[in-house]
């Protein structure tokens, strides 16, 4: 057989590319809606974490140690077969709870470290200038937090995309298991799984593209300013 | 003096390439053989239990994989020298995946019987299910679904997939499929569970007046999903595997679960690489 014969049984007979679309659909779904929740969710934690109330920070701690080091798959089974079993909680958002509370322990480490890594003179020298703590924070301390945060985040967030891929567990059928049922069907495992990591690479890099853009948007702007 | 010597090197070294294959008629072995994963017993217990007949097998030991493609793959790059399962599914790749033959196994061969697992407090069910089947099978209609599900299938056609008839304020029975063993259990190109599963079950289902959802699950997370409650059956699982080999016993059926009457029996049988030397190699050569 073949390699446009195989390519056309992996990705064009009986619309599988529009199967292909689906899953790729169910993944990119699950991973920004885990995302929007964990990055609300680890911003509140890192609030907690950085408090200096004994309790605040201990219950932040342990969350963040507990998240950080199970294993996705693990808190997956857990919650879908196990706690929120009898819930009535459809699949897909026990899959977003899942990764949003996964990703919710690293975003508030990554923003915990950068809130240490931020210029602590310029804050000072705001509120001697007369700013508000609250407006120290947001113009001064959040920008730089929001800089050094970026390529960190944007590394969580294409960590975040692979590990949805095992969401096929609990009966999803994202682009893993799409890739997987074409790979059975047309028995041509190889080939059909190269195509799904070239889309899960571009997916990536679509990610990191947007971080790109957003960087050269910002620096035009602050170059039409000056 | 010199010439004495080399001649009795020579001897020396023949006899030693020569006498350790013919020692006690030694099988020569040629590497792994691959199985998909069991849903209870591990890889090393199952070679635990086999490690007797094993001595005459042209294989070392079995090494399970979660996925039929995995296996596949494993056999392409040479993990593995054999891919065992049912005949149907090894037919199947041989007829899609170029350099793959298939051949019976090397020793003497047994059946793998295809069973629906149910938790075992559904034992009304299953017994509903298991006298479906029976009748299915005395009135020819397996017959029918297998030559048209099965082996017309592995010939190449592809036919629909059969939709269950809607019964209104029936039950409905939670059937779990794998989408991982063609060409009985497998996920059309437009992600809908096709073929024989889809045409036994509907019809299962036409004779019951259930209706059916059908839910796609891992291979390895199908007892688990029974187990929980998220489906109500799951369409297959082996039964009386290595039944033929004295000694070979062993439970594989999860605690808590029942099975219903056997809808298929299929040779276990071997996938090769053509271009493998396991290939021509026969117990009676």
């Amino acid at each position: 057989m073949s390699l446009s014969d195989k390519l056309y049984k992996i990705l064009i007979k009986g619309d599988s590319w529009k199967t292909i679309l689906n899953g790729l659909l169910v993944t990119v779904q699950i991973s920004a809606m885990a995302l929007v929740l964990g990055t609300i969710l680890g911003a509140l934690i890192c609030l907690l974490r950085t408090r200096k109330n004994l309790l605040a920070r201990g219950i932040s701690s342990v969350y963040i140690a507990i998240m950080r080091g199970t294993p996705v798959l693990m808190l997956l089974l857990l919650l879908y077969y196990g706690v929120l079993a009898r819930a009535g909680i459809k699949k897909e958002m026990v899959a977003v709870i899942t990764f949003g509370l996964n990703v919710s322990a690293h975003v508030a480490e990554l923003l915990r470290s950068a809130l240490e890594a931020a210029d602590k003179g310029q804050a000072e020298a705001a509120r001697t200038l007369g700013f508000s703590a609250w407006k120290t924070f947001r113009l001064i301390t959040l920008p730089q937090v929001f800089r050094i945060a970026k390529p960190v985040y944007q590394s969580t967030i294409v960590n975040l995309i692979q590990w949805t891929s095992v969401v096929g567990y609990i009966t999803i059928t994202d682009l893993t298991r799409v890739i997987n049922n074409t790979a059975s069907r047309t028995m041509q495992p190889l080939l059909t799984i190269i195509i799904g990591m070239l889309i899960y690479l571009a997916l990536s890099y679509i990610v990191f593209g947007l971080f790109a853009l957003s960087d050269k948007i910002r620096m035009r702007k602050r170059g039409a300013a000056v | 003096m010199k010439r004495l010597v080399l001649y009795a090197l020579a001897l020396v070294m023949a006899l030693s390439l020569c006498l350790p294959a013919c020692a006690a008629g030694e099988v020569t072995k040629y590497g792994n053989i691959g199985r998909l994963s069991k849903l209870r017993i591990t890889e090393d217990e199952l070679n635990d239990v086999l490690k007797d007949i094993m001595v005459n097998s042209i294989c070392d030991r079995y090494v399970f994989y979660d996925h039929i493609t995995d296996m596949v793959m494993a056999l392409a790059t040479g993990e593995i020298v054999v891919l065992e399962t049912d005949q149907n599914t090894v037919r199947y790749i041989a007829s899609r995946y170029d350099g793959i033959a298939h051949r019976e196994p090397y020793l003497n061969p047994n059946n793998l019987l295809f069973c629906m697992l149910l938790r075992d407090d559904d034992v009304e069910l299953c017994d509903r299910i298991s006298a479906a089947i029976v009748e299915m099978k005395g009135d020819g209609t397996l017959e029918d679904l297998r030559q048209r599900y099965i082996e017309d299938v592995i010939e190449g056609d592809d036919p629909d997939a059969v939709v269950p008839e809607d019964f209104p304020g029936a039950e409905t029975i939670r059937v779990a499929v794998t989408g991982d063993r063609p060409p009985m259990d497998y996920i059309s190109a437009g992600d809908e569970p096709l073929g024989f599963n889809t045409a036994l079950i509907a019809e299962i289902a036409r004779r019951l007046e259930v209706n059916v959802e059908f839910i796609s699950v891992n291979c390895e997370a199908r007892g688990t999903t029974l187990s929980t409650g998220i489906c109500d059956v799951v369409f297959w699982m082996e039964v009386g595997d290595f039944e033929n080999w004295e000694g070979a016993d062993f439970e594989d059926q999860p605690d808590n679960t029942i099975v219903t009457e056997s809808y298929m029996s299929v040779p276990l049988w071997w996938a090769v690489l053509e271009d493998s030397p396991v290939v021509n190699v026969y117990r009676d050569q």
